[in-house]
Formats: C-alpha cells, structure tokens, sequence
C-alpha cells in the first residue's frame, strides 16, 4: 500500500469565468496555461452544461441537456509528462427534474451553457515525502 | 461536443479572470433557524468579505427550494429557470458549492448549486434559492476561500442577456 504525500501551500488564486460553448476541463487547462500554473485545486465551481459526458464505472455516460445544471465539482490540475497543465474533475450535474448523475468529466466533452462560475487556486508543492 | 447559439453574438475573451496574490480561508458553522444562504452572506458581510468561492460540507435542512434550468419560451434567453419545487425536511445536504459577489452596492449576490437527499430518500441536486433553505437540528458547515483583490461582480452580459457574476480585479 503506497501513499504519496505533497507538502505545500496555496499560491495565486483566480476567478474565473468560463463562457458558453468552451469545454469545463480545457478551459481550466488553457487557463493554468496562460497564467503559468502547474499545480492547482478547484475550490469552488457554479454553472451549467449543454450536455455532459462523464465517466462512471459503468463506462462513459452521456447525460442530453441542454441546461444541466454543475451541482459539485472537484478537482486538481497537475503537469503531464510533457510538462501541460492537465485537468481532471469529478462531480454532479442535474437534469431539468433535478435528477443527479455523477462521475469524471470526460475531457473536451463538457461544454458549458450559459456560464462556469470558478475560483481555482494554485498548488505550490515544497518537497515530495514518502 | 455541440454548441449552443445564444441570443447575443459571441463575445471575446471566452476565458474571463481575475488574479490575487492573497486568499483568506473562512469556516462557517451555520445553527438549527439559520438560512443556508441568507445567513451565510451575512456572516460574511459582517466580517468584510463580498466575493468568495464557497464549499458546503454538508448538514442537514428542515425545508429545502431550488430551481432547475429550462428552455425560455420566450426565446429572449436560450434557457431560464424552472418554477421554485419546494420540498419539506428533513433534507440532507450532501454538498455543493457556491459563489459570492457583489450585485450592487448594497447587495450581494450568492449563487449555489448543491446536492443533498430529499425525505424521500431520493437524491436531487439543483440552483438552491436564498431564504428558502432553513438549516434544521445538527447544523450545516461550509468553508469559504475569500478571494481577496481577485472578485466576483455581477455584469450584464450581452451574449446570454443573463446579468451574471464576472471577475473583476480590486480598484
């Protein structure tokens, strides 16, 4: 069983907001990318989706809006091996009847609606700890 | 991945931000008659802060109202807001997030979207309406990051004819 532990501390925050028709995870992307962020955590996240594609252990599940509404999103941005700032969000959209469904947000598949309301903050590890 | 024309034309940048080099963390314990909504503005604007991302880490309500989104009949939005369902207690709060910013000079505006489980025991999520959600017996919690000079303010937007919260940086 293996842990992986970051020391560090917030930096910069940003608020954000995304508009319609820009994907939820590559506009979160783009955005450490024009800003120089490596690291990041979502800490709060309000706005609604066209439709969505999300994956569950079921496999991927698309839920037809339009008009589905962000209830909870979490997630990290992270470097990848070559170096981008990737995205990876989980959370709950609702429907028209406020019928929840849950899972990750399938990447460049989760346009938004009408507007993402956002405040990501950046992540500024110390030391890497056993 | 479609796209949605909205009623305006498509306005630049599609990405809008606000940087601040400070943030304040904030835990917010809400009582048995508080409203989620209503009362945690307060709070907030007693202590100073007027923008600010939210997360509610659960906690149970004695009567819940939240709206969903619906296509507008009247073609002047893409989309608007379902009628309010108001649903009786207890209701627990599984989570959700939200944002703070100021609508006017002497308003703020706090915009939610949650989760949480009906009497029933079914699960809803949805857009919570503030003054309609009275926190009930154990309390609810929520962990708000003031933003500092990097801010919330709600703008009319051309593009949607919604008046929605924009970032903004501090004068």
């Amino acid at each position: 069983m293996t842990a992986g532990v970051t020391a560090g501390r917030f930096g910069r925050l940003l608020t954000v907001r995304v508009r319609p028709n820009l994907d939820l995870t590559l506009g979160i992307e783009a955005l450490c990318a024009d800003h120089g962020v490596r690291h990041a955590e979502v800490r709060a996240a309000v706005g609604s989706l066209i439709d969505a594609v999300l994956v569950t252990p079921n496999g991927r599940r698309t839920i037809a809006g339009p008009g589905l509404e962000i209830a909870l999103t979490a997630g990290r941005v992270a470097p990848d091996e070559s170096g981008q700032p990737r995205a990876q969000l989980y959370g709950l959209v609702s429907d028209g009847e406020g019928r929840p469904y849950g899972g990750a947000f399938a990447r460049g598949e989760n346009p938004v609606f009408v507007t993402l309301e956002l405040v990501l903050q950046e992540w500024l590890p110390d030391r890497q700890a056993t | 991945m479609r796209a949605i024309r909205h009623p305006g034309p498509p306005l630049e940048p599609r990405l809008l931000t606000a940087r601040s080099d400070t943030s304040t963390e904030f835990a917010i314990d809400l009582g048995a008659g508080a409203d989620l909504l209503a009362t945690l503005a307060e709070a907030l604007e007693r202590l100073g802060v007027d923008t600010a991302g939210v997360r509610f880490a659960g906690g149970n309500l004695d009567r819940i109202g939240f709206v969903t989104g619906v296509p507008d009949p009247t073609g002047y939005r893409i989309a608007t807001h379902s009628a309010p369902t108001y649903l009786d207690g207890p209701i627990v709060l599984i989570g959700g997030s939200a944002i703070l910013g100021r609508e006017s000079a002497d308003r703020l505006r706090l915009h939610c979207h949650a989760a949480f489980v009906a009497a029933d025991g079914t699960a809803r999520s949805g857009h919570l309406l503030p003054g309609c959600c009275p926190v009930g017996t154990g309390g609810a919690c929520a962990f708000v990051t003031a933003t500092g000079s990097a801010q919330f303010a709600v703008a009319f937007d051309p593009e949607t004819n919604f008046p929605l919260l924009q970032p903004v940086a501090a004068a």
